[in-house]
């Protein structure tokens, strides 16, 4: 636990280092929210039938809600992950005794905490106060949901980052998990305007339990017991996403060759 | 005689920089089908709101469509050519900034043209397939005149956009990292690819004089879709001439005062 607060706090710190990085981030989001919503405002100005998918203060609800989840969530630890491979910069975490795969976890905490102050606590603040979110017992479910989908987030950019160990740069394969993710886990466009097929299919992907089962606990009228079902699911999404990302590590682990001396 | 030096320059560096990409065809194919995937997510979500309602701030589907391939187009041609302006906060924070100044060559030409962007001409290509599609389906008087015009807005639409970007580059002379900045820039360019009638009147003041990215996408393509000489679309090539040299100026005070960081 020391060592995990230790990490959080150092990578927390040079994340804060660069005040004006954290303005900017947080003008840049502020930007983006206020284009979506004029975007969709113009969608909605001449109503010809589309509030029969989804009325506009629902698109804005579920859209910013899904935004803000993106804003806490994308840490772009892949990026950092494939540094240190491509540099060889990994076989320092090889050899100090804290794993690998914790030291990034706890990057990856480190710099969430921070998109939660730049991005996610703002826009959810307008949120809450704007659609009067009741904060009942959804509220606990919604906050555990989301560490989960931080799990979930962190083994996918982990496993993209071990592809540094077959290519010589991410980009690439980054661009098209940040593309599919926003588009098929409802960042991008409500699901509700996707075909209904295509609607049932995502359902058993772990695209579901990346946004959309935390922002179903807050805002769904569904029971309790539906409630903890989707929560069950989204764990066990989880734990199988970490066990994939274990094994593919250990495998991976084994092609290091460190150049240099 | 100084373009003639610039020139031969650029073709040699554009040739090594061809031959370093090449050797890493997997990343090609890869980061295109990212930069596909991605524009498509875009294009998706346009098409499935269409399904929903006739016209988008009174412009119809395949007029939006042909917004969104003018826009493809002129920010493929900046991520081709000067994609370069990604990397300078790197630059700035290790202090190897310095090696652009040392050389007899303009440093920021010698730094936007080190590097060219192949997996660009991707999007490219899909740009200009969204034109041709969106074009046959508006049933566009493709002249010879309206080629050449064409041409040159989408070379201000890119000029316009590459201004902005490097503006922001050049802030890292000042903040040391301008990253965040680079990134703001980079996402606000959204507002071009939508009609700007969609916005209210104070978006569409900021993104015609302030910031003014409607000129990368929707104001120029107004010309071919409204098939007449409106004023805001001849508005493109003076723009883009009042930055370039914005962004020189700026670039120019930021150099002066430049210290390298780290020892």
């Amino acid at each position: 636990m020391g060592n995990a607060v230790k990490f959080i706090r150092l990578n927390m710190m040079i994340k804060l280092s660069r005040k004006e990085s954290f303005i900017f981030s947080l003008f840049g989001n502020i930007i983006f929210f206020f284009l979506t919503y004029q975007l969709w405002h113009g969608i909605y100005a001449g109503d010809s039938g589309i509030s029969s998918v989804l009325n506009f203060e629902a698109v804005i609800l579920k859209l910013f809600l899904a935004m803000g989840l993106a804003s806490f969530l994308n840490t772009n630890i892949e990026w950092f992950i494939s540094r240190d491979i491509l540099s060889g910069n990994i076989q320092k975490y090889l050899l100090i005794p804290e794993k690998f795969y914790n030291v990034k976890f706890f990057e990856t905490i480190g710099t969430s905490i921070c998109n939660l102050f730049s991005n996610t606590i703002p826009l959810f603040i307008f949120i809450f106060i704007k659609f009067k979110i009741e904060l009942n017992l959804s509220f606990p479910l919604f906050l555990f949901s989301i560490l989960i989908s931080l799990i979930i987030i962190y083994n996918i950019d982990l496993i993209i980052g071990l592809t540094s160990f077959h290519t010589e740069a991410i980009w690439g394969i980054s661009t098209i998990k940040t593309a599919i993710i926003a588009f098929l886990a409802g960042a991008v466009i409500p699901l509700e305007f996707l075909p209904l097929g295509f609607q049932n299919f995502l359902k058993y992907t772990p695209f579901e339990y990346i946004y959309q089962v935390p922002i179903k606990l807050l805002t769904s009228e569904a029971n309790i017991n539906e409630k903890m079902m989707m929560l069950l699911m989204q764990i066990i999404c989880g734990l199988i996403l970490t066990a994939l990302a274990k094994i593919i590590f250990a495998h991976s682990v084994k092609k290091i060759t460190i150049n240099g001396g | 005689m100084a373009i003639k030096r610039y020139a031969s320059i650029y073709l040699k560096l554009l040739n090594v920089n061809i031959k370093s990409k090449l050797e890493f065809a997997a990343d090609f194919w890869i980061s295109s089908i990212g930069l596909i995937l991605t524009n498509l997510t875009s294009l998706f979500t346009l098409y499935f709101i269409f399904q929903h309602i006739p016209m988008l701030g009174g412009v119809s589907y395949y007029d939006t469509i042909f917004i969104f391939s003018f826009f493809t187009i002129s920010t493929s041609l900046h991520q081709i050519f000067f994609d370069n302006i990604w990397s300078i906060w790197i630059h700035f924070i290790e202090g190897s900034f310095i090696k652009y100044c040392l050389r007899p060559i303009d440093s920021m030409f010698y730094y936007l043209t080190e590097s060219i962007d192949p997996k660009g001409f991707s999007q490219l290509i899909l740009g200009i397939a969204l034109m041709a599609y969106s074009g046959a389906n508006l049933n566009l008087n493709w002249s010879f005149i309206n080629i050449i015009f064409l041409v040159v807005l989408l070379l201000c639409a890119t000029s316009i956009y590459t201004s902005l970007m490097t503006i922001a580059a050049a802030l890292g002379f000042w903040i040391t990292d301008p990253f965040e900045v680079i990134s703001l820039v980079n996402r606000s360019k959204d507002f071009g690819k939508y009609p700007i009638t969609i916005f209210n009147n104070a978006t569409k003041f900021i993104i015609t004089f302030v910031l003014p990215l409607g000129f990368v996408g929707f104001y120029p393509s107004t010309f071919f879709v409204k098939d007449t000489i409106n004023f805001m679309s001849l508005m493109t090539v003076p723009v883009a001439l009042i930055l370039f040299f914005a962004q020189r100026l700026i670039w120019k005070a930021g150099l002066n005062r430049y210290i390298p960081a780290g020892s």
